[in-house]
């Protein structure tokens, strides 16, 4: 945090002070003149990081009241710059107080308007200031601090003066509801403290009928109070100087007991009143100042600077914070994965123990599982046509006209399939069967394959013509009847001389026997292995 | 508060001041969060793994008896010439053995190369048994010829044989009455000779 500088202006010298922790020193005192303008700019150079504070203590501060219209934003903006810019030649040390809206027939508000009357004074300093590029945070008075010191000093009164004595005069500040009104500086002697309590008396006589002539203090009310700040030793010499006067109250207050109240802890001897004002300034500034922002300029780049490296700061920091959380909560996850993985060791292990003691295998396990799942899979379909044979030697039997020429046999999961390259070649797709439809080829519902044992046979029928389709149709049928016979025995398809002429065109003399050779036939069986 | 233009300018260093720490403490939390992430994963991982572990260690017993059944099954597997290596020169003698034995014709044997089986219901990623196929043409006098010789291929302990397919037709004047013994049929047969492949890491 930088230091901060309270340079204290009277009209005669500026005087520098540093403040740190209610610790106030003495840095430096700067005549008015060139001279002493000059030295004040080789003591800005020195400190260059430091916000400085101009306290003015002068008597050429106007205030004045007036009710404005309750306007906001712009207009009121605006509207206050020409009230002032009326009311001062010169508006570069002006400012404005609310002091509250007034309802009634038309909605008002109440304003202060203040400036230093003689800004010609501040000139060389505040041109040095800006010259330097120093941190100016604002121009103050006295005036604009009494609220604060009585807030700090506990002084609850709705309405009072408050009397203060320093290097540049007594200063009379009247204090209303916690807000500066009016204020005025007058001449005193410090070192002759009878005169200076003859002064307050005076002056606060005089102010008394100022404030009521201009209506800011009603006429029917209590006596005002005035809280003078004097040293312990001159309470007695206050006191007797104050007389009688039934519209004023005086409250005197020790100063050395009010700077130790208000937390100042040690300053140069020889300051009298300022000390405690410059304190209060520095514990807390009030929210209005005199300076403009051209004059403030480079304050509030450093402000933004502070703004944009506390920013990001606060962004660095929260999200460390965060990932110091997630950090935390990290170490916690691998808590748990390495337990995890421990009692996973644990357990394989013992795993591993007990698998120790399992029988030895000639395969790895998992290919000796594969190997018994397709080793049974084997042995199921691993069959010979005697039962086939059997089966076409019986319906043989039963129709001895007809004769085997051929007989291919096969294993196929496709009880459809044409068995043999024999039955390929010979380019005649089977007929299915009238009577009997193909069994479903498709693997039944549970994943099991079903396989068929398939015979495609090749027969001739001896003793009939080729075109005497009835009569083979009749013997087809009888010897497929004497398949169907045989358990589990399907028969896909057959395939007689009557199939080749309702596929093709035929032609031929009527009443011509036996041309036609030897009727052939082709039948196809299938049987479900298991069945 | 207004700035000018060139106040901007001096503020550069500590807009960048404070970039920079934002960036420093947004990549502190983006790594942490990554690494958190990071190990829920690995957490989550872990509990699948030790869940693995525990339901393994739990059906141990049952796997042991899995493995008992799997070796009976095996046993049988040998007992039937399942297993072992490739034996073709005494498979040719088997075959000679049977000719001789039944008295047959002629057998013409053609034995292809090893293929792993690729039967119905026996498709695996590691190929287990494998099949030599060979092909018998014989020359026979009865059909009853064939049922022996497949009958003594199957009984063979020396090989397992599982037969594919097979096709009998009448022999080229083998019907005719009287005079020499003539063979009647001819089969073609397709039969595969199984074997186990060898195993890579017994346990």
């Amino acid at each position: 945090m930088a230091d901060k500088r309270l340079l204290y202006m009277t009209a005669q010298r500026l005087q520098a002070f540093t403040w740190m922790a209610g610790n106030l020193a003495g840095d430096a005192s700067f005549d008015a003149g060139e001279p002493g303008v000059a030295e004040f700019a080789r003591y800005l150079a020195g400190s260059p990081g430091s916000l400085y504070y101009i306290v003015a203590d002068v008597t050429e501060e106007d205030f004045f009241q007036e009710n404005i219209p309750y306007v906001r934003g712009k207009d009121r903006r605006s509207l206050l710059g020409r009230k002032l810019a009326q009311r001062y030649r010169d508006t570069s040390l002006a400012m404005t107080i609310s002091l509250g809206v007034q309802e009634g027939g038309r909605r008002e508000e109440r304003m202060l308007f203040s400036s230093f009357t003689n800004t010609q004074q501040f000139q060389p300093w505040l041109a040095t200031l800006r010259s330097s590029e120093a941190r100016l945070v604002g121009v103050f008075s006295l005036a604009l601090i009494a609220p604060l010191v009585a807030k700090r000093l506990n002084i609850a009164l709705e309405r009072f003066v408050l009397v203060s004595v320093q290097e540049g005069g007594m200063r009379q500040s009247y204090v209303e509801n916690g807000m500066i009104r009016f204020s005025r500086l007058g001449r005193a002697d410090p070192s002759d403290p009878r005169a200076t309590a003859e002064g307050c008396a005076a002056e606060s006589n005089r102010i008394l009928q100022y404030l009521t002539n201009l209506r800011i203090l009603p006429r029917e009310t209590v006596p005002l109070d005035v809280v003078a700040l004097v040293p312990e030793a001159q309470r007695a010499v206050y006191e007797a100087s104050w007389g009688d006067n039934p519209r004023l109250n005086l409250k005197l207050m020790d100063l050395e007991p009010a700077c130790r109240t208000a937390g100042l802890k040690s300053a140069p001897p020889a300051m009298l009143g300022e000390r405690l004002f410059l304190h209060v300034l520095a514990m807390s500034q009030p929210a209005k100042q005199f300076a403009s922002d051209t004059l403030r300029r480079f304050y509030n780049l450093w402000r933004v600077r502070v703004a944009l490296l506390a920013g990001g700061a606060a962004v660095c920091a929260f999200s460390l914070l965060l990932a110091g959380l997630r950090t935390v909560e990290l170490g916690q996850l691998n808590d748990v994965v390495r337990s995890n993985a421990q009692k996973e060791a644990r357990v394989t292990q013992e795993y591993d123990r007990v698998q120790a003691t399992f029988p030895k295998t000639p395969l790895p396990r998992e290919s000796l599982k594969v190997a018994v799942g397709m080793g049974g899979a084997i042995l199921r379909q691993t069959r010979t046509p005697d039962r086939f044979l059997v089966d076409i030697t019986q319906a043989l039997a039963a129709v001895p006209q007809v004769e085997l020429d051929k007989l291919d046999w096969s294993i196929s999961d496709n009880a459809s399939t044409r068995v043999g390259a024999d039955a390929a070649k010979s380019g005649a797709s089977p007929a299915p069967s009238k009577a009997a439809p193909p069994p479903n080829a498709a693997a039944p519902s549970g994943g099991a394959v079903s396989l068929f044992e398939v015979v495609e046979i090749d027969a001739h029928i001896n003793g009939l013509s080729g075109n005497d389709y009835r009569a083979i149709n009749l013997m087809v049928q009888q010897f497929v009847a004497a398949l169907r016979q045989r358990p589990g025995l399907e028969v896909i398809s057959t395939r007689t001389p009557y199939d080749a002429i309702t596929e093709k065109p035929i032609a031929g003399e009527v009443g011509e026997e036996n041309r036609a050779g030897v009727p052939r036939i082709n039948v196809r069986l299938s049987r479900r292995i298991g069945s | 508060m207004m700035l000018a233009r060139s106040d901007l300018k001096r503020l550069r260093l500590p807009f960048a001041a404070a970039l920079l720490l934002a960036g420093i403490g947004v990549s502190g939390l983006m790594y942490a969060e990554r690494q958190a992430v990071e190990a829920q994963r690995a957490k989550k991982t872990g509990e699948e793994r030790l869940a693995a572990a525990t339901a393994r260690l739990a059906k141990v017993a049952e796997e042991e008896q899995e493995i008992s059944n799997n070796l009976v099954q095996f046993r049988r597997f040998s007992e039937k010439g399942m297993t072992g290596g490739e034996k073709r020169l005494e498979w040719i003698e088997a075959l000679a053995a049977i000719r001789q034995q039944r008295r047959l014709f002629e057998v013409h044997y053609n034995l292809g190369r090893q293929r792993p089986v690729d039967y119905p219901g026996t498709k695996s990623a590691e190929a287990i048994f494998m099949a030599s196929r060979l092909r018998l043409e014989m020359l026979l006098l009865h059909e009853e010829d064939l049922l022996k010789v497949l009958a003594d291929l199957n009984t063979s302990s020396q090989f397992f044989s599982a037969l594919r397919d097979c096709s009998i037709r009448r022999a080229e004047g083998g019907a005719s009455a009287g005079g020499p013994v003539r063979p009647r049929l001819m089969a073609d047969c397709g039969v595969d000779i199984i074997t186990l492949k060898a195993p890579d890491k017994p346990s």
